[in-house]
């Protein structure tokens, strides 16, 4: 016994142990002080019960999917909903934007600005302009139309509509035909 | 009367930010609100109590070739679990978690924080779970008064404002750049070095005047 228990083995052996213990008392205070994801944003843009699900290796051009949820409403409508990072357009930086379609069509259902993006112009951002493009199909997002302007100032609102297109590209990626 | 030498030690003596200088990365970049410094220092405090602590009892258990690694996962354990603890009491609490989003990545580096590090090769691996006990706290009272003293005078020159509430108007934004946390802080150890000086000095002498030498002109 004493033979196996060499300098060198009794170093590991030590090492070891430490490392099983640590990581034992980690586990157990992982359980204990779990927080919960926290969906309240979602809700913010569409009111439903949210799950989150592992986002899709998508290629995007104008931004980011940083979480993806899926749930349902009061009235059993299934929804998919995206937090993305748009790109920034010109001086106006990224925009993190929610935004909740339908999980069948693609229609946008509710969307909300989480953090808007530094901008040397004021953003003006209109709630109710955001609000217009609730009941549009998000293939039909085209993020230069001038019926598509969501803040007063050209840049943000295109920084705000890029969110709008990656959308589009990873609702077509992942859900569509 | 060990533990007042420590006290002594851990405050004024060996005071880990303005003395020995340690930990500066974290000082500087949180250093910019009161607030910021003191739930810095909190956390700084808790790693320290709990690793010289269990560092403490394994002393005689750890063999000496691998210390340092056993060390460092010790202290890698503790913070993980400040840093749990914070965003659970930040889920429950806005202004924690305020703190714990200003931490940022300076929380996970308290590992490699010095001050944790020296006082657990230096102190806990040679001395009584007591005294290694003693030794985190007051060496964690030393940092985190001296990071929030040094964030207030930042927050109040800077900001206008101490722990968040508005003082005046009057700001001098170079106070919240890094130049001026630099800045901020040598006058801080140069004003800490000279009046401990001038104190050990008149202790050396027992309290009596200081006295010129007298010059002769020529």
């Amino acid at each position: 016994m004493k033979k196996i228990l060499t300098p060198s083995v009794k170093c590991v052996l030590t090492l070891v142990i430490i490392a099983v213990v640590c990581v034992a008392a980690l586990a157990i205070l992982n359980d204990l002080l779990y927080v919960p994801p926290d969906f309240s944003a979602f809700s913010n843009a569409y009111e439903a019960e949210y799950d989150q699900v592992e986002v899709a290796d998508v290629a995007t051009t104008s931004g980011k999917v940083l979480l993806a949820v899926e749930g349902s409403d009061s009235q059993g409508k299934q929804l998919v909903g995206l937090y993305i990072e748009s790109a920034g357009y010109g001086k106006a930086k990224a925009f993190t934007v929610i935004i909740v379609l339908e999980k069948d069509t693609g229609i946008i259902l509710g969307s909300y600005i989480k953090e808007q993006g530094s901008s040397a112009a004021p953003y003006d951002y209109d709630e109710s302009k955001l609000a217009a493009l609730n009941g549009t199909n998000i293939a039909d997002i085209v993020p230069k139309d001038p019926e598509m302007v969501v803040t007063g100032a050209t840049h943000s609102s295109y920084a705000v509509m890029n969110a709008f297109v990656t959308a589009q590209e990873y609702y077509q990626a992942v859900y569509g035909e | 009367m060990k533990v007042k030498e420590l006290a002594l030690d851990g405050i004024v003596r060996q005071n880990p930010a303005l003395k020995l200088v340690l930990g500066t990365c974290s000082i500087l970049a949180l250093s910019n609100e009161a607030i910021n410094g003191l739930g810095m220092g909190a956390a700084v405090t808790f790693v320290l109590v709990c690793s010289n602590l269990v560092i403490s009892i394994l002393r005689n258990i750890i063999p000496d070739k691998v210390r340092i690694p056993a060390f460092i996962l010790i202290i890698a354990t503790f913070v993980t679990v400040v840093k749990m603890l914070l965003y659970y009491l930040g889920s429950k609490s806005a202004a924690i978690m305020g703190i714990y989003n200003a931490m940022g990545v300076f929380l996970p580096l308290i590992v490699v924080n010095c001050i944790i590090l020296a006082r657990a090769e230096s102190f806990a691996s040679h001395n009584t779970i007591g005294l290694s006990v003693m030794d985190g706290l007051f060496m964690g009272i030393g940092y985190t008064v001296a990071l929030t003293l040094l964030g207030a005078v930042r927050e109040i020159l800077g900001n206008g404002s101490i722990f968040g509430v508005a003082l005046w108007n009057f700001k001098i934004a170079f106070f919240t750049t890094p130049a001026g946390a630099f800045m901020t802080y040598g006058m801080f150890i140069a004003l800490f070095t000279f009046v401990y000086d001038r104190i050990v000095r008149k202790q050396k002498l027992g309290g009596a005047k200081i006295l010129k030498p007298k010059t002769t002109e020529v």
